[in-house]
């Protein structure tokens, strides 16, 4: 049955105002912004009974949040000023402590009754949606990480690639030079060497395929996977690349590594990345220049008494300037002209996310050591993982 | 081929340096090779004659290093160089460090063999003019004070008694100190004495 009981406009407003989400009101246009009258979602949206309000001490600016009422205050008593409605987006503490977004549409109106100055309007909750913009927010962030990640990587290929070609073209540029040499033995009759030549084309071809096997078996490493590896090793793949660069630069990458370290557990993909951009920064260092006394960057291992084991990339190029020092490990942080300055950045978080750390400190006499620790509880020979 | 000259091969991957040195035994080239730059210097005389093949790219002491090296020791032997895959820029350095030329690897044999040949004439001319310089060196320096004074003289274009009244000597002692000047350089004319005199001339900003 209907209730077909007369309803004056005033009853009717009532219940439209209760059905809305969220909250109708008036308030005193005073510093506590005292609500006069709410509606039903001033309960679901402060988590305060209606009973709340006829404290005293009870005030709407109370709720809003510290870092915000300031901005709110100034948009509102500007609105007023101007006679003008405001609409305004702050955040609230709730009866429980917890943080809610808010949109707040009113403006300032004359009592009938006593011509005093009010406020009505209308607050709602935003947080869902705030919340969703934040999540959109975030995950944008780890894409444009990830993507950084990615173009890093793909520079280092990139560079790498080019260490490989010309790799590469030094047995092809003997196999040229002998199958030529063999050519020109046969054609003039000189037969009597031409065994030795052919045993070095094939010599040599076997070292450019031995070449193409590294490269192979680097790729094939997957990313994401760790593994129990010597962490000696590990180093030594990874200065294999370097050394191209190196040597066009004349630098010698000397090694000095730990006997009896114990395994280390890592994705050795990207504990290549750590070395090598560890080797490269110390050899472009080097390359600036100025006097290096010896052209020598050294990779030292060892174990630590605390479980860890640390490796150690020691340049004597120009060492790291005092004004950068606090933001090496920062994004986008680049002294050199084609670096991404991601460099260091990715490295500490790999280091980070192995358990392990990345510093660095100028060395007394020249250049820069660049530190990391990896964990390694296990001694060699106990277990093989 | 000149046999005295030889064609010094500076290469530190062995590959290479063997194929070298067999393709230029093949076709009867004396040559020597190096695995570094500091072994060539250990052996390095500045007597002997030839052309440098220098690997750009080369551990400790590189290739541009070692033609550093080489032009503060005053040698005028030409090299080329071999580059590899983006050793443009480095290249370029080394042609503007007076390198003969440069080829990449891999190369046609018959290509370097044409630019080793190309070097080792130039360096045949190279030679044949320092010697003539020494020659003249040596020539000018044998002149007495005196000589050389009247020498002077005779080639800014004075008669011979203006020189004797200048020096305050004798026409007749001008003419001997001018003659003997003449027979030690070994010239018949004035066209020649001139000519050598502004040789001679040229030499000593450099001397």
């Amino acid at each position: 049955m209907r209730d077909m009981t007369p309803r004056t406009e005033q009853q009717f407003t009532e219940t439209l105002l209760n059905c809305l989400p969220g909250m109708a009101y008036q308030c005193e246009n005073n510093q506590a912004w005292t609500m006069l009258v709410v509606s039903d979602g001033f309960e679901s949206l402060t988590g305060y009974d209606r009973k709340a309000l006829s404290d005293s001490n009870f005030s709407w600016a109370n709720l809003v949040h510290a870092d915000d009422i300031e901005a709110a205050r100034v948009a509102v008593n500007a609105a007023i000023a101007a006679g003008e409605k405001f609409d305004i987006q702050y955040r609230i503490l709730d009866k429980h402590g917890q943080e809610k977004w808010v949109r707040e549409q009113g403006h300032c109106v004359n009592t009938i009754d006593t011509g005093e100055k009010i406020i009505e309007g209308y607050i709602d909750d935003i947080s869902p949606i705030k919340n969703a913009a934040v999540r959109i927010a975030q995950s944008e962030i780890r894409r444009q990480h990830k993507q950084q990640a990615h173009a890093d990587r793909l520079y280092m290929l990139g560079e790498m690639a080019a260490g490989m070609a010309h790799e590469i073209n030094q047995p092809l540029t003997a196999i040229s030079l002998f199958a030529q040499t063999g050519k020109r033995l046969y054609e003039s009759g000189d037969f009597d060497q031409l065994q030795e030549i052919f045993d070095k084309l094939s010599r040599h071809s076997r070292r450019a395929g031995a070449i193409v096997e590294r490269i192979q078996s680097m790729g094939r490493q997957k990313e994401g996977i760790r593994k129990t590896v010597d962490l000696n090793d590990l180093i030594e793949d990874a200065v294999v690349l370097a050394e191209v660069d190196a040597r066009t630069s004349s630098i010698d990458i000397e090694l000095d590594l730990a006997e009896d370290l114990p395994s280390v557990r890592v994705d050795v993909v990207q504990i290549h990345q750590v070395v090598l951009n560890l080797l490269r920064n110390g050899i472009d260092a080097m390359r600036v220049p100025g006097d290096h006394g010896e052209n020598v960057i050294s990779v030292k291992t060892r174990q630590r008494d605390d479980d860890f084991v640390e490796v150690a990339v020691i340049d004597s190029g120009s060492g790291v300037a005092v004004e950068v020092a606090d933001q090496l490990f920062d994004s986008f942080l680049s002294t050199k002209s084609l670096g991404l300055g991601m460099g260091l950045p990715i490295s500490k978080a790999i280091i980070t996310a192995h358990g392990g750390q990345l510093a660095f400190q100028n060395n007394a006499n020249q250049g820069a050591t660049f530190t990391f620790t990896l964990p390694a509880p296990v001694r060699k020979g106990t277990q093989h993982g | 081929m000149d046999r005295e000259q030889t064609v010094f091969v500076v290469d530190d991957d062995e590959g290479i340096r063997d194929g070298l040195g067999m393709l230029l035994a093949t076709v009867g080239q004396p040559c020597e090779v190096y695995a570094s730059a500091t072994e060539f210097l250990a052996g390095y005389d500045p007597d002997k004659r030839g052309c440098l093949v220098l690997d750009i790219r080369m551990p400790r002491i590189s290739g541009l290093e070692l033609q550093e090296k080489l032009n503060e020791r005053g040698s005028d032997l030409p090299i080329i160089f071999i580059t590899g895959h983006g050793d443009i820029p480095m290249a370029v350095e080394a042609m503007r460090r007076g390198a003969l030329d440069f080829i990449r690897k891999p190369f046609r044999e018959q290509d370097l063999l044409d630019r080793i040949n190309e070097a080792l004439d130039v360096e045949l001319v190279r030679r044949k003019r320092r010697i003539e310089k020494n020659e003249l060196i040596a020539k000018i320096d044998s002149l007495t004070d005196r000589e050389r004074v009247v020498l002077d003289g005779v080639a800014d274009g004075h008669m011979n008694k203006v020189i004797a009244f200048d020096l305050g000597i004798s026409e007749r002692t001008v003419e001997v100190h001018r003659a003997n000047a003449m027979k030690k350089l070994g010239v018949r004319t004035l066209a020649d004495l001139i000519r050598i005199k502004l040789a001679a001339d040229e030499l000593k900003p450099t001397d």
